[in-house]
């Protein structure tokens, strides 16, 4: 029999253009509170580790050991204090010379059992399951490999009492790329009888929470696993199991300030039960944690409630109802004045209630919508939003601004797009005067964490330059100049920031290290203030990162900072100098920036740092000691001064991200934005086949200017040729430019001939572009 | 009895009164009809989008007001001649008197002619309002009996009026045959007969399809056997096959039913234990109980599952944009596996589907509106996709015009575009998830022709009542209503098909007046049951398996051979692409591998279907899921096949991993009982004599060898009998 053996050879070559991160992942993902945990940070150039920068209070970290190959990483011991609070711990390392891209480390108020499975089967099922004490945080792994890993975990539980199991898998955002790690929870008793499942939940979008009252004493069994296979990669997961009660909900949801609210505590299998929950001073959100291992998110208000089904609102005011009727929708009532305007903010799938809500607002007489609100956008929510290209679930909520437009009695009704109802679907809608509000954001292109233009890593005696986004919230009003101001800055750092005028949405601030300057880190603001001091504006910082990022999809996990990380790390051998230009940059021109460098004689990337809008420039250039780089503005770029600066780094590591590259700035210099000299029209005219014509340009001289400026045509129609030179003057009306055109050239209408203006001006020569000409090439008259 | 009725020359007076006068002829009813029957309209001529040659004619007239304005206002004076009617561009174009693409339609003697020249005599008037319209056509007869071939009879084509009069419209009707070889029609609806069969003829006119079953006897004498039957099922095919004087094959052997049952039923082989114990078991009743044992069983629900996944597309998008991730699709098919889990009766399966609202990940039936389109929402490919699934029936040609093969017009088409009109779909708490639900405020689709809205209508039926509320949940309960033959018959003829690779009305998706069920009482009655049982499958599939119908030999016999949709033999049908694949691993005992699946899943269980995961399973024919095309998956033979399993690694592979023989040499076994063993795996048989004598020779002299029972093996799942049910 003949057999043939074919041999398939398959490339599994991998081409992903994953960006580059210092810490790669940290593990174990977290630790409990008032414990020592021992972590391993994983990751690229972490050479000489000299601090972890947390972003929260309550950890500190010492003991840096080195790993074989230094610059993989190292372990660091996390002193988690008694009172740590828990959840979600943002960290950054700083090194001798660099500060790190951010991750997450997870406290828990339980201690932390660890799983210990080598291979899948050692706990997979009711007979191998690890028996595990009540009131523990699991941090086990769903082991890679093609056989599905299942974890199961063995507790005891007495008749009546709580089985809840809240699992952190996805929120723990272990990779910065892939690794999507959604799992589902099952409770089963000895029998292996199923007492409740959960996959995704509200309150954690793909994480689940599942709670179940122990039908009798014994053993029961927690299962956790992937909902569907696949295949598994870094998938750690931190799941709480204990005895303590896991609300899905709260209402109210909040309250006034300094108050006291009674309670009702939602979704717990024991029943509803009410308490009494004091709110701080402090408005905003407030964690109410009960027993649980994470909290309900509740909301603080400078104004009273409003509970339905009363519903009459004197705003400002919180209006708090249950949809807890099919297709329901709660209608309040409330008088506003001509003029007003008032932001309208729902909290629902925010808090964690099962949710859609939309709201609507109409005059109480009848007519139309006046607010139709569903769902809202990441900056609607003063949050930075990468292009559109993140979405959390808080975006579920809407969000508006109601500009009353007459003195009267209007109506506001929520309900739930999809007409869901239930027992937890808890609404609050915060109903207050709009206040004029200008973040700052510092922006990460494609999503990445990128220290080469968000790491603020100023080396002693050297500059950062930083790209500083403006963003006006919703119903902003406030439209004049601003001043940039900086908050927390380490010692020996300064920021310098140019004044920013009215309408632009970037602008560049520069910090610069004393030679000095302790090497450290820190956590600042850049705040917008008006130049009239008197005039109410906030302002507030706002940055934002995203683990399990996916190819070509949204991430997993969004993580938000109201502040921004600054390091001082040790000096590096060079310095880089931009001569200010002599010249100014035309509409529509180019110029060349000159550039030189101090150091080693080792070559460096220089590349400008902050360009205004409508100014480009070319690649990098390399230097070693002095180099050139042209920059470009468009038509529309603005006249102006401004202030732009140039950055030097070093040429290994990773260009893209600028982990394992030094970068330094060189000082602002001015760079004038100026019309051009002259404008240029372009008369129409024709031009036959084969004979020679003229095409006239009228000169209108925007600026004097010294000695002759050259002008060649372009974009002629094939076939049409200049002939000779034209020069002008600042004095000349119009220059006449010769053209010919060759027997063949294409007869017909030509527009878009423009000219190419050449000044010779600061020892460059400057290029601009004018006039939008049109010709026509007839046929030979002889043949018509 | 058969009627004898004459021919009636066009144009025609209403018969019920011949008026004193006649009347001016009328541009819908008289001049319409024309463009119609001389093809004028068709796709292929001026009935394109774009028309022909600068003259468009609304596709087979949906449209009579365009066509109206356009011979004669579109270029005033051209192609009516008012003046000289004999020199309009109409009439000479249509005869050929100028040059015409389309060359000559008619003769200028012709009735056609006449009729158009008498009309533009008559001043080309358009209709006025109140014209009647044609509300319905019949064929007398409606069923002929041929004894032999080439004879002929006529049959008379009547329309109906809204006036309530009615007319011969023989002359302006167009007629098709589904089997020339069996009836042909000529082009005044004379059938003549052809060799012995079953099959039907129609006619069209006006917005009317209507056909006339024709039986064609063989010659010679047939006496029809006394033939047991298990079930009504068997009643009602042997009623039929006695009628075309077919006798059925005898039935199959236990052998041949068992693995017969096994793929059909659970999509898997019987094991040689399962083998054996249906082989010893002498219970006359054991072929029922095995056909119970084999509804309980999980694998009966995964190869459900599956079904059911290809004709709703369940599959993910390479990005989840539209809702169509990879956990919608697994939590879709789980649903759906569940629901076959749970015996949930195939109406409430389907209404849950139709008026699904919420989350597609919590909520997965409402994946139907994530899955169906595989992008962006379009209502109109929604509504087709629904139609053809739950009803079988293919509406979209109804879009552009009234469909011409069946009876669904532009009006049918967007009044049930309408239900689907008002579904939204949104990003809800992650990217992968997505809130499906009725917004009851959306406007109603609107018509093609006039931009008007066409309230949400029911098939055929009435309008939805159900202003502010979501207009699915009264589709739903139209749809699944017992009382709704579309569905039940339709969900019959898919349970049917999976049992004999053929539907009642084939392909099972393709339902229309033109394509009718080669047995009309047995698709009723299946209908009628599946209704009555409460819409359980498995009820309805226990009656299917446990009839003498079903468990016919494949073997035809004389009068039987050339019967390909009677059931008078049960049919040699390759394996499903996965059912084989599955077989393979469960006769090697080697499981396959998929990418990103876990080690252990079948092919069967692949929640997003095969073709994408598998490259054996491509080229066997799974479906794509592209499209709800049954006639996605593929049977047809192809050169990669069969070098796949010749040269291919599939087979290769699985039999260097097996340790099915290993197992066998090492318990001792003799050789013949291995060989035995492997007859059994493969093809649910003891090899024959013959069989067996060449396989000992493959053995080569080396019976302790792995090799040689490897190449038994090897020839055994390359045998046509493996991939082949019969």
């Amino acid at each position: 029999m003949l057999r043939v053996v074919l041999i398939a050879a398959v490339c599994a070559c991998s081409l992903t253009a994953e960006p580059r991160h210092m810490v790669d992942y940290l593990l174990p993902r977290g630790g409990g509170v008032g414990a020592t945990v021992t972590a391993e940070i994983h990751g690229s150039f972490l050479e000489n580790p000299r601090e972890i920068l947390f972003y929260g209070s309550g950890i500190t970290a010492s003991d840096f050991v080195p790993f074989s190959r230094p610059g993989d990483g190292f372990k660091v011991k996390f002193h988690i204090a008694p009172d740590c609070p828990v959840g979600e711990h943002v960290l950054r390392v700083r090194t001798a010379t660099s500060l790190s891209d951010a991750v997450t480390f997870w406290v828990s108020r339980f201690p932390t059992e660890y799983e210990f499975e080598d291979k899948p089967g050692q706990n997979d099922t009711i007979a191998t399951a690890k028996p595990i004490p009540m009131n523990v945080t699991v941090e086990g792994q769903i082991l890679p490999g093609p056989d599905p890993d299942i974890d199961v975990y063995r507790v005891l539980a007495r008749q009546g009492q709580h089985i809840s199991v809240e699992v952190e898998a996805a929120r723990l955002g272990t990779l910065h790329y892939g690794g999507e790690n959604d799992l589902a929870v099952r409770i089963l008793d000895q029998n292996g009888k199923e007492l409740g499942r959960d996959d995704d939940s509200a309150l954690y979008v793909q994480d689940p929470v599942l709670s179940v009252i122990a039908p009798a004493g014994g053993a029961y069994y927690v299962e956790i696993r992937q909902q569907i296979y696949d295949p598994p990669r870094m998938a750690w997961y931190r799941a709480h199991i204990g005895t303590f009660s896991r609300p899905t909900a709260i209402f109210p949801a909040g309250g006034e300030a300094g108050t006291a609210i009674s309670a009702r505590i939602l979704g717990d299998p024991a029943g509803e039960r009410t308490e009494s929950i004091a709110l701080p001073q402090a408005t905003g959100n407030f964690n109410y944690f009960g027993d649980a291992p994470s909290p309900n998110v509740l909301r603080v208000s400078p104004y009273p409630n409003v509970i339905w089904p009363a519903n009459n609102a004197a705003l400002p005011a919180a209006l708090n109802g249950i949809l807890d009727q099919p297709g329901a929708t709660h209608i309040y009532r409330f008088a506003a004045k001509k003029g007003q305007a008032w932001h309208v903010r729902v909290f629902a799938r925010t808090l964690g209630a099962p949710v859609d809500p939309r709201i609507w607002i109409r005059a109480a007489n009848g007519g139309r919508n006046l607010v139709d609100a569903d769902d809202s956008r990441l900056p609607d929510l003063g949050r930075p939003s990468m292009r559109g290209t993140w979405h959390v679930k808080d975006q579920e909520d809407p969000v508006a601004v109601f500009h009353a437009p007459a003195d009267g009695e209007y109506l506001l009704g929520i309900a739930d797009t999809t007409g869901a109802a239930g027992p937890d679907h808890v609404y609050r809608v915060e109903i207050e005067p709009l206040r004029d509000t200008i973040y700052t954001h510092i922006t990460m292109p494609d999503g990445y964490q990128l220290p080469r233009l968000t790491g603020l890593i100023v080396p002693q005696g050297n500059r950062w330059t930083l790209d500083v986004q403006l963003a006006p919230q919703l119903g902003n009003t406030y439209k004049g100049d601003l001043e940039l101001a900086a908050e927390g800055l380490p010692k020996g750092v300064t920021m310098i920031a140019p004044r920013v005028t009215k309408g632009l949405l970037r602008a560049p601030v520069q910090f610069a290290a004393a030679d000095d300057a302790p090497p450290a880190a820190a956590l600042i603001r850049i705040l917008a203030r008006p130049v009239d001091p008197s005039v109410p504006l906030q302002s507030g910082s706002r940055q934002a990162f995203a683990l399990i990022n996916r190819p070509g999809e949204l991430p997993w996990h969004c993580v938000f900072l109201d502040r921004y990380a600054l390091a001082v790390v040790d000096p590096v051998p060079f310095h880089v100098t931009l001569v200010p230009p002599a010249v100014p940059l035309m509409q529509g021109s180019d110029l060349i920036l000159q550039v030189r460098v101090e150091g080693t004689g080792a070559p460096l990337e220089v590349q400008p740092d902050w360009l205004p809008p409508g100014v480009s420039h070319d690649p990098a250039v390399t230097v070693r000691k002095e180099g050139a780089i042209r920059i470009q503005a468009n038509d529309k770029a603005a006249p102006g001064v401004y202030r732009i600066a140039v950055n030097a780094s070093t040429t290994g590591g990773d260009a893209y991200s600028g982990v394992g590259r030094s970068r330094v700035s060189s000082e602002f210099v001015e760079l004038r934005i100026a019309e051009p000299y002259l404008s240029l029209d372009l008369q129409r005219t024709s031009v036959e086949r084969g004979k020679r014509g003229e095409i006239v340009a009228v000169v209108k001289v925007n600026r004097p200017f010294e000695g002759k400026a050259k002008l060649t045509l372009r974009q002629l129609p094939r076939g049409v040729r200049q002939v000779g030179t034209a020069e002008i003057a600042a004095r000349d009306k119009e220059a006449v430019l010769h053209i010919e055109a060759d027997p063949d050239a294409l007869a017909g209408m030509y527009t878009g001939i423009s000219c190419e203006i050449e000044f010779q001006e600061g020892g460059q020569t400057i290029r601009s572009h004018s006039g939008n000409g049109a010709l026509r090439v007839d046929l030979p008259r002889s043949s018509l | 009895m058969r009627v004898a009725l004459l021919l009636l020359s066009v144009p025609l007076f209403a018969a019920g009164a011949v008026p004193a006068a006649p009347k001016p002829l009328s541009f819908r009813l008289d001049v319409m009809p024309v463009f119609f029957r001389a093809g004028c309209n068709q796709g292929g001529c001026h009935g394109a989008a774009a028309g022909k040659d600068g003259f468009h004619l609304s596709l087979f007239g949906y449209d009579p007001a365009g066509d109206y304005y356009r011979l004669t206002r579109q270029i005033v004076g051209r192609r009516i001649d008012l003046a000289v009617p004999e020199q309009s561009l109409l009439l000479l174009k249509a005869t050929g008197m100028v040059p015409h693409s389309g060359g000559r339609r008619f003769q200028p003697d012709s009735e056609y002619y006449r009729t158009l020249l008498r009309w533009i005599r008559e001043g080309a008037q358009d209709d006025s309002a109140g014209v009647p319209t044609v509300t319905g056509i019949s064929l007398v007869p409606d069923k002929l009996v041929f004894s032999g071939k080439a004879r002929r009879q006529a049959l008379q084509v009547v329309a109906s009026y809204s006036d309530g009069t009615t007319r011969s419209v023989n002359n302006l009707a167009l007629y098709l045959t589904n089997n020339k070889a069996t009836a042909d029609i000529d082009g005044q609806g004379a059938v003549t007969a052809g060799k012995p069969g079953d099959t039907f003829v129609f006619a069209r006119f006006a917005k009317y399809t209507i056909g006339a079953e024709v039986i064609v006897l063989p010659p010679g004498r047939f006496k029809w056997p006394k033939l047991a039957g298990n079930n009504y099922i068997d009643g009602l095919v042997w009623s039929k096959l006695q009628k075309l004087r077919i006798l059925p094959s005898p039935p199959a052997s236990d052998e041949q039913f068992l693995r017969r049952a096994y793929i059909d039923i659970i999509g898997l082989l019987p094991t040689p234990e399962e083998y054996r114990r249906f082989m010893r078991d002498r219970d006359p009743q054991k072929r029922a109980k095995l056909v119970d044992a084999l509804l309980d069983r999980d694998e009966f629900n995964d190869l459900w599952a599956a079904r059911w996944s290809e004709w709703l597309k369940v599959r993910s998008d390479s990005n989840s944009a539209f809702g169509t991730d990879r956990k919608a699709a697994a939590a879709y098919y789980d649903w759906i596996r569940d629901q076959m889990r749970r015996r949930t009766p195939l109406d409430a399966f389907v209404k849950a589907q139709i008026a699904g609202t919420g989350s597609n990940l919590q909520n997965p039936p409402v994946n139907l509106y994530t899955m169906l389109p595989q992008g962006q929402y379009d209502p109109k490919e929604v509504a087709q996709d629904v139609a053809q699934v739950f009803t079988g029936m293919r509406i979209q040609c109804a879009q552009c015009h009234n469909h011409p093969f069946d009876r669904w017009t532009q009006e049918d088409y967007y009044g049930f575009v309408s239900f689907f009109t008002g579904v939204k779909r949104k990003m809800a708490s992650e990217a992968r998830e997505f809130w499906i639900y009725d917004d009851p405020n959306a406007p109603p689709a609107k018509h093609l022709l006039d931009g008007h809205p066409v309230p949400a209508t029911f098939l055929g039926g009435a309008r939805a009542d159900s202003p502010g509320k979501d207009p699915r949940i009264a589709l739903a309960e139209w749809l699944t209503s017992p009382d709704n033959p579309w569905f039940r018959q339709n969900m019959a003829n898919r349970i049917w098909a999976q049992f004999f690779s053929r539907g009642i009305v084939d392909p099972v998706d393709d339902v229309r007046i033109s394509n009718p069920p080669s047995n009309r009482e047995l698709l009723e009655e299946l209908g009628r049951r599946l209704a009555a049982y409460g819409f359980d499958m498995r009820r309805l599939i226990r009656d299917i398996c446990t009839s003498r119908v079903y468990q016919l030999s494949s073997v035809p016999n004389d009068s039987n051979r050339d019967d390909a949709s009677q059931f008078s033999h049960q049919r040699l049908r390759r394996l499903r692409a996965d059912v084989m694949l599955d077989a393979l691993a469960e006769v090697t005992a080697t499981p396959s591998v998929f990418s990103a699946m876990p080690r252990g899943m079948r092919a069967v269980e692949l929640y997003e279907g095969g073709f994408r995961a598998s490259y054996f399973l491509k080229t066997f024919g799974s479906a794509p899921r592209d499209s709800v095309n049954t006639s996605e998956e593929r049977f047809e033979p192809t050169l990669a096949q069969a070098l796949h399993m010749i040269n291919g690694t599939t087979i290769d592979q699985k039999l260097a991993r097996s340790t099915v023989v290993a197992a066998m040499l090492q318990s001792g076994r003799k050789p013949s009982d291995i060989i035995d063993d492997l007859f059994i795996r493969a093809l649910a048989r003891k090899p024959s004599e013959t069989e067996m004598k060449k396989m000992m020779e493959l053995l080569g002299g080396k019976p302790a060898e792995k090799q040689g029972y490897d190449d038994v093996l090897w020839a055994l799942v390359n045998s046509t009998e493996f991939e082949f049910n019969h």
